[in-house]
């Protein structure tokens, strides 16, 4: 793998490598594809490391740490 | 004989004099009330939707709804109201695809838009249509990080925009993620440069100040994470209103004297950031600090703007007319299978090798969504068969992998990937990861030591359906929307005739 092709990302602490350009959604199909499932389903949604939901299209970056949580209600 | 007091009325001139200034004095130490109101990465959600993480039950989102909720902010703030985009308006919902963008920009306009940032995605159909929308837009679109060849910025696109509100001069300066050249069709951004936007902003700021701004603006399409980087490292900017990332960023970060905002994705929030600024040095002594971000609700009867919901309606209409619009023609039905080659798996396949000139495509059998019926095919066909937004990710992978994709195919454990440009032939008395008896990849036989160019979607390029060898592959390339390629494909093959279907075969 060439480091011009793929990122680290961490799905729930567990590291991951994607490819650059993908998006939150990939990095969970990634991991496991039923977060995947799950997060478009509505059972479920994405936060980053300080906490901010992000959205599934959302973009990652090197080293980027999301976490997946139940789904709540829009405030 | 009384005496008038000597110098009375040089007295009052004197007290004329400075009274003004003072007055003026008091006026210009009194903070001046600036509202700025952002959306980002709304990616045509211009009607309302369930977002069912959200709430399965209240319509979220809606650009009639978002427009009273602008209305009514700019009625509290009439002449210190900014309104801006972070970019990645356009591409999304088939409401604004279908027409490259063109009904968001008539929203856009018709809510009068401060400024546009231009994101990745807005270089998704091409640089042709990122021109042509940057010229119907009334509002600038910024980004002082996009160059061509000769160093020029490109269609329109500006660094910066100067606005006055309250005779205050505020600069508005777009960034664009460096991201975009590896993140959409190369053939989108030839010989475009994207340098870091940390190398070119130091400058931009010390003209925009020389030419009178109080306020700085970066109107950012780079992600929260950079956005936080970029305001530890680049001094004198005193907003960013972000997009990239798709964060909702309910109470705005401050980092080093920089406040940062972002307002979620899909037009789910409008974020409300109100300033106080000290008009003579610009500097902000009061800002929002917690819940900047207000839900767009749609659903629960609610103030809609009706001038906005007018043209949603508009377009909602022309959808429907383009949804029933002939895009091809089958002479039979074309069928799909789970868990065997299939006629719509191999026109698929087929249509992305085309596509993208690679020597073999796939693309996973659960991706295939419905059959298409003899005769007329329209736009609503094709949306049913392929309803998921993938686009087509390339790749190369040697031999070894192949063989490894191929042997995981055979096993059955999921549904099938169709192909492209492959012969496979499984021995099914063979126990599960020994079952390739022969492979070719056109006339000859699969070599494990050759490098192959390899066309998928971005669902299987991440590992989707466990195909986990794809997540191994060199050389990734970000391609079309893969709706968009199999509906050209079928507009230029038409009709569809039967087919053999001898590209994968189960053998004892």
């Amino acid at each position: 793998m060439t480091s011009t092709d793929h990122i680290t990302v961490f799905v729930n602490n567990t590291k991951i490598s994607i490819y650059r350009g993908m998006q939150v959604k990939h990095a969970l199909i990634s991991r496991d594809q039923l977060l995947y499932e799950a997060a478009i389903e509505g059972r479920l949604f994405v936060v980053d490391e300080n906490g901010f939901r992000v959205g599934l299209e959302g973009a990652l970056y090197q080293n980027a740490k999301i976490f997946t949580r139940p789904a709540g209600i829009l405030q | 004989m009384k005496k008038r007091l000597p110098g009375a009325p040089a007295l009052i001139a004197l007290i004329l004099l400075f009274f003004p200034a003072l007055l003026f004095a008091r006026e210009r130490s009194e903070p001046i009330s600036l509202t700025i109101l952002h959306v980002n990465d709304v990616h045509g959600h211009v009607l309302p939707y369930s977002e069912p993480s959200v709430n399965e039950k209240t319509r979220v989102s809606g650009a009639a709804r978002l427009a009273a909720m602008i209305g009514a902010e700019r009625a509290a703030n009439p002449d210190g109201s900014l309104l801006l985009s972070a970019g990645d308006m356009f591409q999304g919902t088939a409401i604004s695809n279908e027409f490259r963008g063109q009904s968001v920009i008539e929203i856009m306009n018709a809510l009068k838009f401060d400024a546009m940032a231009i994101g990745n995605h807005e270089f998704d159909w091409g640089l042709d249509t990122l021109a042509q929308l940057v010229s119907s837009a009334r509002f600038p679109s910024l980004s002082a990080n996009i160059f061509d060849s000769r160093g020029e910025s490109i269609h329109g696109i500006k660094p910066y925009v100067l606005l006055t509100r309250k005779n205050l001069k505020i600069a508005v300066i777009g960034a664009t993620t460096v991201d975009t050249v590896t993140s959409t069709e190369p053939s989108n951004v030839a010989g475009l440069i994207f340098p870091d936007p940390a190398t070119i902003l130091p400058e931009i700021i010390k003209k925009v100040r020389e030419e009178g701004a109080k306020l700085v603006i970066l109107l950012s399409h780079l992600g929260l994470a950079a956005d936080r980087h970029l305001a530890e490292q680049v001094e004198g900017i005193d907003v960013i209103v972000g997009g990239h990332s798709h964060t909702v960023l309910d109470d705005p970060l401050l980092v080093r004297g920089t406040i940062i905002v972002q307002a979620g994705y899909y037009g789910l929030y409008l974020g409300v950031l109100e300033l106080a600024v000290d008009p003579s040095s610009g500097k902000i002594v009061r800002f929002t600090d917690k819940d900047e971000l207000k839900p767009v609700i749609s659903g629960l009867d609610l103030p809609l703007d009706a001038n906005i919901a007018q043209i949603v309606d508009k377009y909602d209409g022309l959808i429907k007319e383009k949804f029933a619009a002939v895009t091809g023609e089958a002479s039979v039905e074309l069928t799909r299978q789970p868990y065997q080659e299939s006629v719509l798996g191999d026109l698929i396949t087929d249509a992305m090798r085309e596509a993208t000139h690679t020597q073999i495509a796939f693309h996973n059998s659960g991706g295939i969504r419905d059959n298409i019926p003899p005769g007329k095919i329209t736009l609503e066909t094709i949306y049913a068969v392929l309803p998921f937004d993938n686009v087509l990710a390339g790749m190369d992978l040697t031999g070894e992998q192949l063989m490894e994709i191929l042997e995981q195919n055979g096993a059955l454990e999921k549904k099938i990937l169709q192909v492209s440009g492959i012969e496979v032939e499984y021995d099914m008395s063979k126990p599960p990861g020994s079952r390739v008896a022969k492979a070719l990849v056109g006339s000859e036989p699969l070599d494990r030591q050759k490098v192959y160019s390899v066309t998928t979607n971005d669902f299987v390029a991440a590992g989707g359906d466990k195909f986990a060898t794809f997540t191994k592959g060199k050389n990734i390339t970000w391609g079309d929307n893969l709706r968009d390629v199999f509906s050209a494909y079928l507009k230029k093959h038409s009709p569809i005739t039967p087919r053999s279907l001898n590209r994968i075969k189960f053998l004892n």
